[in-house]
């Protein structure tokens, strides 16, 4: 049953667009807009409500009537626009041709809507609405403006060598940050509008030629198939689009940086981005994709596959770790060393809690600490330092409440969990980690590896758009594997990842000397 | 989703029936790191050294501090068998025992004379008890050595196991056997195995008691490897000195490092001039046949840098010298090798295991000589044949004897 509906997102079945979501408009505003301003401004009036910020101006007797909100327009090119058309007044233009107004209007582009629709969602979207007497229709000319915040470093995902520059809320200006990076004319973007109430403008971006063509289309499909009142995030998107609801491990990449997406779109992936949030999408992608960092690709490669293999363990080590402690110290002493076992047990002489209980009671501490960080206004962060470091750490164990070597566990959980470049990822092993110390707790090092086995199996059962969430390892791709684990020179990665495209493969020249491999 | 629920429900189930089936935290384990086999009469008297972690390790806020208390604790119990006085250990120690990281097991003169048949069996039989513990025998009671420090060590079972094990790796004198290898030399055709014993040197046997022991520089007694006890048959019934045992050493093939001196002239003299540190020994025994018994052929191999003292006149940059200097080397290996034979003849056992090399070679020969092995024991001549290869012969090329004479000369 579940596999007949895997690759659908979940809302198709749930709700059909007849009866979907219904916002304020009445039926007036679907008919198409009669050649009376006044009229459409009564049309506007009764649409958008007395707001303040609503204006009506009037010009040279009802000619034009302008309208615009003027929160979302840009003053200047509000009076460059006014400009364009008194001079169009003054002489004497034939105003009622479309192609003759569009060409004289250097305020911003002109679009014609046809309905009421049209021309209030124009109107939203920051454009002035220019109706002219005796002409059907409302011409739409975009002067947005409105406050957006500037380019600036990203603070989720930072690198030290590579560019500074994140996404910001504003779709123009990120889109303006990819065409910046990839000057090609393949570059494409797909437009669409989503959400009944925010109309939410989500892009989706691919180079043409590159990215593979059934995925760029089953994501677009995907994103038709979204119903819903507001998108407000790319997280919303995600979860529609998603392959697969219920896993812990995200199947699609976000990123606020434009040098990590024009690097997937580069290597045949599609990105999504959405208007109002600087996070864009990445699909489809795989598990080791999470473990990359764009700044992989701009320092040495020796030391970015070092630092790869530093993140596969730190993952390794953020999921295992205090459930390998608790297996360890409760049901296999053997295991250590003799002198270690012997100061392991001085440590836990005298602590009143099982080895469990004190590693979840820790790890729970531990989140309550990592989430009041994220919550807690900026201006207190040093308190909660003290609090987590000195209070609950070192009193704790001088309290002889939990061991030490407990708190070494947690404080190296938590700092192997924040390497994973990814925070998606690294979520997913926090709400892994507490099932598997449970069953460490209750089966030892038996139960962890009856929680590992069916978590491998899981993964490798997972897709992202088609391409299997384990690749290039499971199944094993040599080709590509030399992205993974290594990251092999630039001048040697001559090709794309074929997993994710089969289009356009060669990415350079294969010449036999390495100095000759430029294209 | 109703599938889901149902996994969950069975996992559930799963852990809260099984769950925590043998889980035991660290605290409530009495971590054994030595045991100690006696025999009082008919009862086995078990001694173990239990450690206190608060003392060893680095102790947690502010308890008690680890100075004070000595690191382990020792406690005796008896019963009729070896796991009954075991569990009697509950009667009076709050924690389990555990021993999966004793590291030393020592048994006493007596429970040695009589028997360890018992012994072996407790070990291959129980999960937690390991076979890879040393073997140790001593001349007293087992409970002496354990109550015992090993200053400056903080837990004198590991320092014991520690002292056995180097002295195997660097001076080679007594082959050290751990319980699979002792069960496996017992009930192999020849039936023998060689155990280190453990001493306390005579003195004032209270000291080593105390932590106060750790106020001297050099406590008036201490514990040693002395002899190698020769078990037979699961019982003890001799010893091999020091210089014996090393020659078993040497024939047996379980000389990993090792010192050794020589005199120049190579024959085997009270004075010695030189020392060689042998890095790699080999020893091969082949049986042959000497009409109806056997000899042994000998043949060893051994390396070594030259020289970690030499005092001998000869030129050490010409290859005639250092021929000579590893035929000397040569004789003193042949010299040990045939020391340790005579004094394992002379015990009629046979701790170089030939029984099992003619049983290999000659399965026919071997069931005629089987009953009457003991004769045919004493009868076994060695033909020992030793080559020495000398490596690096050390920072200075002449012996400072030579070059002493040669100023004499000028002057």
């Amino acid at each position: 049953m579940r596999r007949v509906n895997r690759n659908r997102p979940p809302h198709i079945r749930r709700k059909n667009k007849a009866e979907g979501i219904v916002d304020g408009l009445s039926e007036a505003a679907d008919r198409p807009l009669g050649c009376s301003p006044a009229e459409t401004v009564v049309l506007i009036q009764e649409a958008l409500g007395s707001s303040p910020d609503i204006h009506i101006r009037k010009m040279a007797n009802d000619t034009f009537v302008i309208s615009y909100i003027d929160s979302l327009i840009d003053p200047q090119l509000l009076s460059e626009l006014m400009g364009n058309l008194e001079s169009m007044l003054e002489e004497g233009e034939e105003v009622r041709s479309t192609e003759r107004f569009a060409d004289s209007i250097s305020a911003g582009s002109v679009k014609v809507a046809s309905t009421g629709r049209d021309m209030l969602t124009g109107m939203l979207s920051g454009a002035a609405v220019v109706l002219v007497d005796g002409v059907e229709g409302a011409r739409v000319v975009s002067i947005s403006g409105g406050s957006r915040r500037s380019v600036e470093e990203p603070s989720s995902q930072t690198v030290i060598r590579g560019p500074k520059e994140g996404f910001t809320e504003d779709i123009s200006t990120n889109l303006s940050l990819l065409r910046k990076r990839l000057r090609t004319p393949d570059l494409r973007f797909e437009n669409r509008v989503i959400g009944t109430y925010t109309q939410t403008q989500v892009v989706v971006a691919y180079i043409r030629g590159i990215a593979q063509t059934s995925v760029v289309e089953e994501v677009l499909k995907r994103l038709d198939a979204i119903d819903t009142d507001s998108i407000l995030e790319s997280g919303y998107i995600e979860e529609f689009i998603q392959d697969r609801a219920f896993t812990p491990f995200p199947t699609i990449l976000n990123t606020e940086r434009p040098d990590t997406v024009a690097g997937s779109l580069l290597d045949g992936q599609v990105s999504i981005l959405i208007d109002g949030t600087p996070f864009a999408l990445i699909c489809p992608v795989t598990f080791f994709k999470f473990f990359l960092s764009s700044e992989d690709y701009y320092q040495r490669y020796d030391i970015s596959s070092f630092l790869r293999n530093i993140r596969l363990f730190s993952f390794l080590v953020a999921m295992l770790l205090p459930s390998l402690y608790i297996a360890v110290t409760t049901f296999h002493p053997e295991m250590l060393p003799t002198t270690m076992l012997i100061s392991v047990a001085a440590q836990r002489e005298g602590t009143p809690l099982p080895a469990l209980l004190e590693g979840m009671l820790m790890e729970i501490t531990f989140e309550v600490i990592r989430e009041a960080g994220v919550r807690m206004p900026r201006v207190v962060g040093p308190a909660i330092s003290i609090v987590g470091a000195l209070v609950l750490g070192q009193a704790a164990v001088q309290a002889g409440l939990v061991s030490a070597v407990m708190v070494i566990i947690v404080s190296f959980t938590a700092i192997a969990s924040f390497v994973i470049p990814t925070f998606a990822m690294s979520a997913a092993v926090r709400l892994i980690r507490f099932g598997l110390m449970f069953l460490a707790g209750t089966f030892g090092l038996y139960g962890i590896l009856s929680g590992v086995i069916p978590l491998l199996m899981h993964l490798v059962s997972l897709q992202s758009f088609g391409v299997p969430y384990f690749l290039p390892v499971a199944p094993l791709n040599w080709s590509n594997i030399k992205d993974v684990f290594i990251r092999m020179p630039w001048p040697r990665m001559n090709k794309r990842p074929d997993f994710i495209s089969l289009h356009n493969q060669v990415r350079q020249g294969s010449g036999p000397e390495e100095g000759q491999s430029e294209p | 989703m109703r599938r889901i629920l149902l996994c969950c429900a069975a996992i559930l189930v799963c852990l809260a029936t099984a769950g925590c089936w043998n889980r035991s935290e660290l605290n409530e384990l009495g971590i054994t790191v030595a045991t100690g086999f006696d025999r009082s009469g008919v009862d086995w008297e078990m001694t173990y050294q239990v450690i206190v972690p608060s003392a060893s390790g680095a102790s947690q806020g502010g308890g008690s501090s680890g100075g004070s208390q000595p690191s382990v604790y020792v406690f005796s119990t008896k019963g009729k068998t070896i796991r009954e006085a075991a569990d009697r250990g509950y009667t009076e120690n709050p924690r389990r025992l555990y021993f999966g990281h004793t590291e030393i097991l020592v048994i006493g003169k007596e429970a040695a004379e009589k028997g360890i048949e018992q012994i072996l069996d407790v070990y291959f039989r129980n999960i937690d008890a390991r076979e890879t513990v040393l073997v140790a025998i001593t001349d007293g009671k087992a409970s002496n050595i354990m109550r015992k420090m090993v200053p400056p060590e903080k837990i004198p079972g590991t320092a014991l196991a520690d002292i056995l094990r180097k002295q195997n790796s660097f001076s080679s004198y007594f082959p050290i056997v751990n319980v699979f290898r002792m069960a496996q030399k017992l009930v192999s055709d020849a039936q023998t195995v060689g155990v280190p014993e453990i001493i306390v040197t005579p003195g004032d046997q209270k000291v080593l008691e105390s932590l106060d022991v750790n106020k001297t520089t050099s406590p008036p007694v201490k514990m040693k490897v002395e002899r190698l006890g020769v078990f037979h048959k699961d019982k003890l019934i001799g010893y091999l000195n020091r210089n014996e045992s090393y020659g078993i050493s040497w024939l047996t093939n379980q000389v990993k490092g090792s010192t050794l001196s020589f005199s120049c002239s190579g024959a085997h003299t009270k004075k010695k001039d030189g020392t060689v540190r042998i890095t790699s020994a080999k020893t091969k025994v082949t049986p042959v046949r000497a009409g109806e018994h056997y000899h042994m052929h000998v043949e060893t191999e051994a390396s070594g840098d030259l020289l970690m003292e030499y005092t001998c006149q000869e030129d050490l940059s010409k290859p005639n010298s250092i021929e000579g200097i590893e035929k000397a080397i040569a004789s003193e290996i042949v010299y040990s090798i045939e020391t340790g034979w005579e004094a394992s003849r002379k015990l009629r056992a046979d701790l170089p295991g030939f029984a099992d090399k003619i049983h290999r070679k000659d399965p026919k020969a071997w069931k005629r000589l089987q009953n009457n092995w003991s004769e045919e024991l004493a009868q076994i001549e060695l033909e020992v044949q030793v080559k020495v290869k000398l490596q690096r012969p050390g920072l200075t090329k002449k012996s400072f004897d030579t070059l002493l004479n040669q100023d004499n000369r000028q002057e």
